[in-house]
């Protein structure tokens, strides 16, 4: 059997194999259209410093000081935050976060800042639930989060880092 | 993509779920096909192809519109099967003996398969999914290497070989089989 012959079987096992269960996905679109979430509460990349963050740390820049501005720039990224993903990779040109809460698509990161580190805020509206996701360092180095507290084994021998998101931290504003 | 297409999707965007219904009206045998060619249990894979559709809606603002609509569908929907997988292999690591070496043909399925197509699906069914993937996104999808190997984040040369070793295994299935001979391989 030569190779295209081969590769046409392929095709064409999928395709009867997709026919003979097409009724199966008859009234999809209908399906799929009631499922949908309304346009505003589409779940969007948080940007890292949003409106109201800003606005925030300006009325409390103005309450503290001059002696406090210097205290929280220093700070650096709110990687305490629980919301707010983090990796030291000093040398790296870019960072992305990628996995199951992005659908697999490379959310770049900020920084580095002057200590390396990297970090993201997480959606908002994220909704609960176990999120398998990992970095993607200079667009193409899989990096795992070591501050995850749990890991998973890929079938082709990566690890993946396991967020999980409880109902009260999504149900939150 | 086509103009119209590309409306509706920019439609989609701004919220017509409509425009979005007319999108999946048009993807849904493809997008069903490569979950139905990764998973093999067409239970699984509709419920991959309606979850694809609704997480793509959900993460439209991310696709660039000057790149190939069916590439991006095809790659969410690849990484949902994955995914699920993955979760099966977990939990249900019993699972795969089971699928691979039985039949989820109904007898109405089965009659409009001739011998050679029965046969490959059956050796489809017994690769794994590791090698299975790459295939059906290549030969079904018409993907590109450059595609598959990013979305299961490998280098490319990596993508080949996978796909070069699923051919050399399916032959040797189907010689097994007895549908191919061994002379003209």
């Amino acid at each position: 059997m030569h190779e295209h012959e081969l590769e046409q079987l392929i095709k064409e096992t999928v395709a009867q194999h997709t026919a003979a269960y097409q009724d199966r996905i008859e009234d999809l679109e209908y399906r799929v259209v009631d499922a949908l979430p309304d346009r505003t509460a589409v779940l969007e990349p948080r940007p890292a410093w949003p409106m109201r963050l800003a606005l925030a740390a300006t009325a409390l820049v103005i309450f503290l000081g001059g002696f406090w501005l210097g205290g929280t720039l220093s700070d650096g990224p709110p990687c305490a935050d629980p919301d707010v993903l983090c990796l030291v990779y000093p040398n790296a040109k870019s960072v992305a976060l990628v996995g199951q809460l992005t659908y697999w698509e490379r959310w770049p990161m900020n920084g580095p800042d002057r200590h390396g580190i990297w970090w993201i805020r997480l959606p908002r509206n994220l909704e609960p639930g176990r999120y398998e996701y990992g970095f993607m360092v200079d667009e193409y180095h899989w990096v795992h989060d070591p501050r995850a507290r749990e890991f998973v084994h890929t079938f082709d021998n990566k690890i993946n880092s396991v967020l999980i998101w409880p109902p009260s931290r999504g149900d939150s504003p | 993509m086509g103009e119209d297409e590309l409306v509706l999707i920019r439609k989609s965007l701004e919220g017509d779920k409509d425009a979005w219904g007319e999108i999946v009206k048009r993807y849904k045998v493809s997008v069903f096909g490569i979950a139905l060619g990764i998973l093999g249990n067409p239970a699984d894979a509709e419920d991959a192809a309606q979850d694809a559709f609704i997480r793509a809606y959900q993460a439209l603002h991310t696709f660039h519109l000057d790149k190939r609509f069916s590439t991006w569908i095809f790659t969410i929907t690849a990484n949902l099967c994955k995914n699920k997988l993955r979760r099966d292999r977990l939990f249900a690591p019993l699972k795969y003996v089971t699928r691979a070496t039985k039949s989820h043909h109904n007898p109405e399925a089965r009659l409009i398969e001739d011998e050679r197509i029965q046969t490959m699906r059956e050796a489809l069914d017994q690769l794994s999914p590791k090698y299975r993937m790459p295939l059906v996104l290549r030969y079904y999808g018409d993907l590109e290497y450059k595609d598959i190997a990013e979305m299961l984040q490998v280098p490319e040369g990596t993508v080949k070989t996978r796909i070069h070793r699923a051919k050399s295994e399916l032959k040797k299935l189907l010689e097994k089989k007895g549908v191919i001979g061994r002379a003209r391989t």
